[in-house]
């Protein structure tokens, strides 16, 4: 199987934002410049609506691998999203760090 | 629009709320926070948790209550009902369940000391070498019960030999207000937990207003609710009850929609449309006394609520639990916009986080003894003149 379903596999430069969890999402925001965000934002943004047409066929809970990875980069674009679109720049903002926020379920 | 943009209106709707200050020494003095453990922390009902999270017989979590140096186990029996016990072995004292967590009863609780097994429902079922004991009635040494009782599938309990109130008389208005919300459409989906440097006192009064938003979060969600003139928090309802408030305020219709809030609203195509019976407005932030509060939300595709409980470690540590419930997602399109909305929040909340922690350094600096509060941050001084009235009561 493919690392991502047919009709996204030019996103498969962009798998290492495939993060299951929050934790590991966040971590990867805090770990990447602004300039990495705002590529993997751009690229993700345009391709968004027909990912979730795709993805819509599927139980949130129960999808094939190829297809989870795909949930979880959009995922991470919901990660960034705030970053790009609101506050811009991370030194902008007086917050507590995001892992001091502790996640579970 | 509801929301009248007038100035003092919640102290003409309660006269007999006073205007007066707010000492700052209840969130600084140690001794004052050694009498909170008895008066305030011993005394009343103290939310836990939802009865979602335990749906199953033997399904349990534990809670660990460092101001009252207690640890709580909270189990679904085989009977259906929910108990609450102290998590300790009765024989000599050990930890039954040794850290928070959640999990399913494999039958028996076995304590890892000795081997004493006890039901879900409290019972002592199992104790090694029973017959080399002297005189051991098992009915005597089943867990420890605390009190214990739900309301709208939230689980309080209640420290005290003997309350001095039922969980209903305790919750008075904002009971009646809340009964038949629709609670129970929501399921778990995030808890935050963060440890932070201020009393827990300082983080609830930090979010027992709106005062702040427009300038503390100018940069996320400044804009997010009706403001006097642009610039100035005006509530659209406020109610005080005998210990707990509501204030309520309206959204605001010209706030900046960032594009990919627009475009997973413009593709949640979900049809369940959960609502909550009992909003006032479109957010409804209630304080349940002494530390919790529960939130209501007008969402896109259904309503949501979250629960802050702020559990005090010291006079100056607290922790801070932020729980959010939704309606189970239908699909990737409405989870995906459900995280979102949980992702906002977040970053304005790491934002109030940062600040509960710098208020905290100032009040401790002693350079002011009072704190005055406009008619907006009315909700924050009913919760002190309820503080201060518990703490008096002996």
């Amino acid at each position: 199987m493919a690392a991502l379903p047919e009709p996204f596999l030019d996103l498969e430069k962009y798998l290492e934002w495939a993060l299951p969890t929050e934790r590991e999402r966040i971590a990867k925001r805090v770990g990447s410049s602004l300039d990495q965000i705002h590529d993997f934002y751009d690229a993700m943004w345009g391709r968004l609506e027909e990912i979730i047409v795709y993805l819509n066929q599927y139980h949130y809970a129960e999808m094939p691998e190829d297809a989870q990875r795909l949930c979880n980069m959009a995922l991470s674009l919901v990660e960034v999203c705030n970053l790009v679109e609101m506050y811009k720049n991370p030194a902008r903002l007086n917050m507590v760090e995001a892992e001091r926020f502790d996640t579970y379920q | 629009m509801q929301t009248r943009m007038i100035d003092k209106q919640w102290s003409e709707k309660y006269p007999d709320a006073d205007t007066g200050l707010v000492s700052t020494e209840p969130y600084i003095n140690s001794e004052h926070f050694e009498s909170e453990r008895e008066l305030i922390f011993r005394r009343h009902w103290l939310m836990m948790g939802r009865v979602g999270e335990i749906p199953e017989a033997g399904d349990y979590f534990v809670r660990d209550l460092a101001v009252c140096s207690v640890s709580i186990l909270i189990v679904r029996g085989e009977d259906d009902e929910v108990r609450a016990f102290h998590n300790v072995c009765p024989h000599r004292g050990n930890a039954l369940i040794m850290k928070e967590q959640r999990g399913r009863c494999p039958g028996r609780f076995g304590c890892n000391f000795h081997g004493w097994a006890f039901s879900p429902e409290g019972k002592l079922a199992f104790v090694p070498d029973e017959d080399n004991f002297f005189d051991l009635d098992k009915d005597q040494y089943g867990l420890t019960p605390i009190h214990c009782d739900i309301w709208e599938g939230f689980i309080f309990i209640n420290l005290s030999a003997e309350p001095a109130e039922t969980l209903r008389e305790f919750l008075g208005g904002l009971g009646t207000q809340l009964d038949g919300a629709g609670f129970e459409k929501m399921q778990l989906l995030k808890t935050y937990k963060v440890e932070e440097a201020a009393n827990w006192k300082t983080g609830i009064d930090a979010q027992n207003e709106l005062y702040h938003l427009p300038v503390q979060h100018r940069f996320t969600i400044g804009d997010a609710f009706v403001l006097k003139d642009d610039r100035f928090c005006r509530f659209s309802n406020v109610n005080l009850y005998n210990y707990h408030s509501v204030w309520s305020c309206e959204y605001n219709p010209n706030h900046k929609q960032l594009p990919t809030d627009a475009l997973l609203n413009s593709l949640d195509s979900a049809v369940n449309d959960v609502r909550m019976s009992r909003r006032i407005s479109n957010f409804d932030w209630y304080l349940l006394f002494p530390n919790s509060a529960i939130l209501l939300f007008e969402g896109v595709s259904g309503d949501f609520f979250m629960t802050y409980n702020f559990w005090p470690l010291g006079v100056d540590r607290s922790i801070w639990e932020m729980r959010y419930h939704f309606p189970e997602a239908e699909n990737v399109a409405q989870r995906l916009n459900q995280e979102w909305t949980i992702l906002r929040l977040r970053d304005t909340l790491m934002e109030d986080a940062f600040q509960h922690e710098q208020i905290q350094r100032g009040l401790a600096s002693r350079a002011r003894s009072h704190m005055i509060m406009q008619d907006e941050e009315l909700p924050i001084r009913h919760f002190h003149r309820v503080m201060e009235r518990e703490m008096a009561r002996v």
